[in-house]
């Protein structure tokens, strides 16, 4: 059962010597004593044991402050244990398991600050941090979202959908001919099929079989800056087609790329500018996705030509700000490679030469390394998994609905499991729905 | 008389039920339609209710309105479909005579003692500064109100087509309203085109029955008004007839395939969106064209039965084509064409620049209810003409406004989505709209509404009381059959084994067996100690409360917190440029909503959950200055 309360681990990841697991919201006494050993009071530590199916998981100093005298003027409770982000990890899915979600960036600040727990001069500040949180994590739950597991999702939902789909037609328009009879056998069977492939994802996903995200690294830039030879000389291959014309690459094109045992994704893109050729400006089209989807980009200037205005421009107009500029060509003035920490990063190259190269290998080793230590993608991982397992749990209701013919609470309870399943896409469920009957199935009185 | 509390111009199903609404509250009204015999006039298919319709059509009844008494009193054949999937997707849905049931609604309109009645065209409005004053009719008449609504159906710069044939109509046999269409667009309201079809009606002696599949009303005859369902009053009866069901061929699909050209809906003279639920035949066999065969309902228009609607034969092909395809149909081969099908185009107006009040943003006083919204149906209709009434009634007198949220009632869907989310297509209630379905049942729509209707006095003394009644029989029920207990040594208990597989560990309450879901109440009779029931329909009510009240409570808390979030009020004009952090598409999506609360907002698409942080902070930021 779902209530208000969030948690999330307070202290910074990676491993310390302690580390403190937060929890905010209403009745957590009552939602959370089961996991104690011994009860909580108000503002006391206690010593307790914290198990997950039954194997204890660590020894920790847990503290309770009863509503309204807490940060955030809910009920909260502190736990703090071993700084070992295992352990810590696996608290936290005890705590979901009690029905509790992961707090949303931020979530905690803003519940204080509506609690009238902190002033006004704070709010401003939580919303900075809210709305740059926000990009984070959508860009970890989209990078999240790749590759085999996306493909999982996507074959799940469209069946969960299309029994959805013939359930509701069975239920909204039942004297229309077109429209299956209602097959108990026909509908368990599909159930049956979906709850395994279900099964199967949650379990590889826990064992994060599908979820580990590589990194993207792209390449932009106005045509001829040399994006192309810059990562051929990465790649040490002629992979694509380097010429003196403006606008070669076309399209986006992604490299595989192992950096110290680190494999990361490059992605070349069409050179950015104004342009009537409709190939050329659907690769445009595409840079511009690459752009959202990359956890970093490299913006690559002629260092003879140096920043021009449309490059001002074009950073301006598509918010970019999260990247580093990469001055390439310096053969022709004459200049050393280098990198200037200024306030944007500067890195100054040659591909002709191949000098400089192994600094933007360093950068991107750098922000890796940091990245391990980010906790969005662990974040946006765990709450697809919560997604799945409350989607698995409603379908199980289903099953039982369903051997007992109560049409309504079956369609209620797939329902439940289709928000759970769009909740991972970001979808509508009700469009979703409409849309897949009216295309299925022709109704007509 | 030229001062009136409430003016409502059309008097269609929105315009009827507005129109009556704010006469029970006393309001001094004034209906203004175009032609007085048109006032209640069903102008598509002659049924009322159906899934997700009679959801609607009985909270409207459950607030004292017209429609489901007015169907009753006109019931050819009445169905209850779905009656073996659970409570909450049964339905009722009754076959009416059309010039009983524009009787029985125009008995009611012309009765009431607050309401006063005009034929005249209403040519543009009064305004002063950002209110509406009155209307002004095409004799150049003014008459002044503070609440006016507007109910003007698809007659907003109608247009027929049939074939080549395209003229100006509001629908068949009656005129477009152009000049007020063109006073709205010049006075700042956009206004946008839907498409919608009617199919050819036939001459009922032309039509051969002899082979065709036959179709009763069910016994005991249901009805829709709870009056009569569940009060114990008595409907007007009037002479029963059936449906018959027949089919499309290969024939028929042949010549529509062949005319395709001819068809304005697919030769690109009609670009306007239809309903995607309620397609044309033509579309029908295009779109679905691996399909030999469709089914076609031929339902009796009036007791008379002169003339048949063949509903699922909705067409825009010229006239002689109609009838040429139709000839293809069994028992139709000899049909003459009474009236010809035709499609219609139509003016709407975004209705995310309504509040849920549906009062209109830009002008005070101004409410619009029905088909202008880019709704469909009678049902649709009846829904957002009462609660415009009730609310355009409430502004003359100063009084806060009333609309049932989202978990109260469908009518609360349909306006919350309406005004949230707009339309892209005529919009029809499904019960798939609705996140709680489960307690927004037919069977409790007066539990869900009544009472808060008498609160606001659009609910008379009579009903209330009626009301009321049934409530302490509930109560009585439900309180004998926990009292009544089933022993594990009685025979009871071996019959429970036997038929259901149900075991019992310790006594049971008779009330408490009604949760196993195959046990119904019926079953519960047979009991050896159950003794006597007050009445049957009462004991299902108490099974069907009792079945869904663990899913009621777990909503509870949900349900909880949506309260919560349409009460934290949006001031009006917020520029959303202003909010910090926000994401340039919540912006545009927000500013174009205008939501009124957290709740519409967060029912805008694409608005995401840190939009709605960021805009809470924002609120309560401003409200700390």
């Amino acid at each position: 059962m779902k209530n208000n309360a969030i948690c999330a681990i307070a202290t910074p990841h990676g491993n310390s010597a302690l580390g403190v697991i937060r929890v905010s919201g209403d009745n957590l006494k009552q939602l959370l004593c089961h996991l104690f050993t011994k009860e909580l009071s108000d503002r006391t530590a206690i010593l307790t044991d914290i198990k997950k199916d039954n194997i204890l998981l660590d020894n920790c100093i847990v503290i309770f402050y009863l509503a309204p005298n807490s940060y955030t003027g809910e009920d909260v409770i502190e736990i703090i244990s071993h700084g070992n982000s295992v352990i810590m990890n696996s608290i936290l899915d005890v705590l979901c398991d009690s029905g509790i979600s992961h707090a949303k960036p931020g979530e905690f600040t803003q519940r204080a600050y509506l609690n009238n727990k902190i002033s006004l001069t704070d709010a401003e500040a939580i919303s900075d941090l809210i709305a740059a949180s926000d990009i984070h994590a959508v860009k970890a739950a989209q990078n999240s979202l790749h590759g085999k597991f996306k493909e999982e999702v996507d074959n799940i939902l469209s069946k969960v959908l299309s029994i959805r789909s013939e359930i509701e037609s069975i239920i909204n328009f039942p004297e229309d001919e077109d429209i299956p009879e209602l097959s108990i056998s026909k509908i368990s069977n599909r159930l049956d099929q979906v709850m395994s492939m279900l099964n199967t994802l949650i379990l590889n996903s826990r064992e994060g079989k599908l979820l580990n995200h590589r990194r993207v690294y792209a390449f932009i830039g106005r045509p001829n800056s040399g994006k192309s030879s810059i990562i051929n000389c990465m790649l040490r291959e002629n992979a694509s087609i380097v010429s003196g014309k403006a606008g070669t690459t076309r399209d986006c094109i992604e490299y595989e790329l192992n950096i110290n045992n680190k494999v990361i994704t490059l992605v070349d893109t069409a050179g950015l500018r104004q342009s009537d050729d409709e190939i050329e400006k659907e690769g445009i089209a595409r840079s511009l996705q690459t752009i959202t989807r990359a956890d970093r980009l490299f913006y690559v200037v002629d260092h003879a030509k140096g920043i021009e205005q449309e490059d001002i421009d074009f950073l301006k107009k598509y918010n970019i700000n999260n990247h580093v500029i990469v001055f390439n060509k310096i053969d022709i003035k004459g200049a050393s490679p280098a990198v200037q920490a200024n306030k944007t990063t500067e890195i100054y190259i040659s591909a002709l030469r191949n000098t400089g190269i192994e600094l933007i290998k360093d950068n991107i080793e750098d922000d890796f390394i940091q990245s391990e230590q980010s906790q969005d993608v662990y974040l946006a991982r765990s709450r697809h998994l919560s997604h799945l397992t409350a989607a698995q749990t409603y379908l199980v209701s289903c099953m039982t609905y369903l051997r007992q013919s109560d049409f309504d609470l079956l369609a209620e309870e797939l329902r439940l499991a289709h928000v759970e399943m769009s909740a991972i896409l970001g979808q509508n469920p009700t469009d979703e729905l409409l849309q897949e009957i009216f295309t299925s199935f022709c109704i007509g009185k | 008389m030229n001062k009136f509390d409430v003016i409502v111009v059309g008097g269609g199903h929105a315009g009827c039920e507005a129109a009556h609404a704010s006469a029970r509250l006393c309001s001094r009204t004034l209906l203004v339609t175009m032609k007085l015999d048109g006032i209640g006039q069903m102008s598509c298919n002659p049924a009322v209710g159906g899934i997700g319709k009679s959801h609607l059509a009985r909270e409207v009844d459950a607030l004292d309105g017209l429609i489901c008494k007015a169907a009753d009193d006109s019931a050819l054949q009445s169905r209850v479909l779905n009656s073996s999937k659970g409570a909450a997707v049964r339905a009722t849905r009754i076959q009416t005579c059309r010039d009983e049931y524009k009787k029985a609604i125009q008995k009611e309109i012309m009765n009431h003692k607050n309401l006063t009645v005009l034929q005249s065209t209403v040519k543009s409005l009064k305004f002063k500064k950002n209110s509406v004053k009155g209307i002004v009719t095409d004799t150049d008449e003014i008459i002044y109100a503070d609440s006016v609504v507007l109910t003007a159906g698809t007659f907003l710069d109608g247009v027929i087509h049939m074939g080549q044939k395209t003229f100006s109509a509001g629908r068949s046999g009656d005129k477009a309203s152009i000049q007020l269409e063109k006073f709205f667009r010049e006075s700042g309201f956009n206004t946008e085109r839907l498409k919608t079809g009617t199919p050819p009606r036939i001459k009922a002696k032309s039509i051969n029955f002899n082979n065709l599949q036959r179709q009763d009303s069910d016994q005991p005859t249901p009805m829709l008004s709870y009056i009569n369902d569940h009060y114990g009053s008595d409907p007007n009866h009037i002479n029963k007839l059936p449906c018959f069901i027949t089919h499309t061929n290969t024939s028929t699909h042949n010549i529509i395939t062949d005319n395709r050209e001819l068809s304005p809906l697919f030769n690109g003279k009609i670009k306007s969106i239809g309903p995607r639920y309620c397609p044309s035949i033509e579309d029908k066999v295009y779109r679905f064209a691996e399909k030999d065969s469709h089914q076609i309902f031929l339902e009796p228009e009036t007791s008379e039965n002169l003339e048949i609607y063949p509903n699922g034969l909705s067409t825009s092909l010229p006239l002689e084509k109609q009838k040429e395809f139709l000839q293809t149909i069994e028992g139709l081969e000899d049909c003459e064409i009474t009236q010809p099908g035709y499609a219609i185009e139509y003016s709407y107006f975004d209705p995310r620049g309504l509040n849920s009040s549906l009062e209109t943003k830009h002008i005070g006083g101004l409410f619009f209810a029905g088909q202008i919204n880019g709704t469909t149906g009678y049902e649709e209709a009846a829904a957002q003409g009462i609660i415009a009434g009730i609310n355009a009634s409430k502004k003359s007198k100063r009084e806060p406004y009333w609309t049932p949220l989202r978990h109260e009632a469908y009518i609360g869907v349909l306006i919350d989505d309406l005004v949230t989310q707009g339309v892209t297509e005529p919009y029809r209630m499904f019960t798939s709209r609705a996140e709680y379905r489960l307690r927004l049942r037919d069977d409790n729509a007066d539990m869900r509404l009544t009472e808060k209707g008498y609160e606001l006095g659009v609910v008379g003394e009579e009903r209330y009381k009626l009301f009321c009644s049934k409530v302490e029989r509930i109560h009585s029920e439900r309180s004998r059959l926990e009292k009544i207990k089933v022993d594990i040594e009685s025979p009871d208990h071996n019959m429970l084994i036997e038929k259901y597989n149900l075991h019992l560990s310790e006594k049971k309450s008779l009330a408490s067996l009604l949760k196993t879901s195959k046990i119904e109440y019926s079953d519960l009779m047979s009991f050896s100690n159950f003794g006597i029931t007050a009445n049957a329909s009462v004991g299902h009510l108490v099974a069907s409360e009792i079945r869904y009240a663990g899913y009621v409570a777990k909503q509870d808390k949900e349900i909880q917190a949506l309260k919560a979030s349409y009460n934290i009020t949006i001031p009006k004009g917020l520029d959303y440029k202003n909010i910090t952090g926000l994401s340039n598409e919540a912006i545009e999506r927000l500013n174009k909503a205008s939501p009124e609360s957290i709740g519409q907002a967060a029912n805008v698409p694409g608005v995401t959950s840190a939009s709605l942080a960021l805009l809470k902070i924002h609120l309560k930021k401003n409200k700390d200055i």
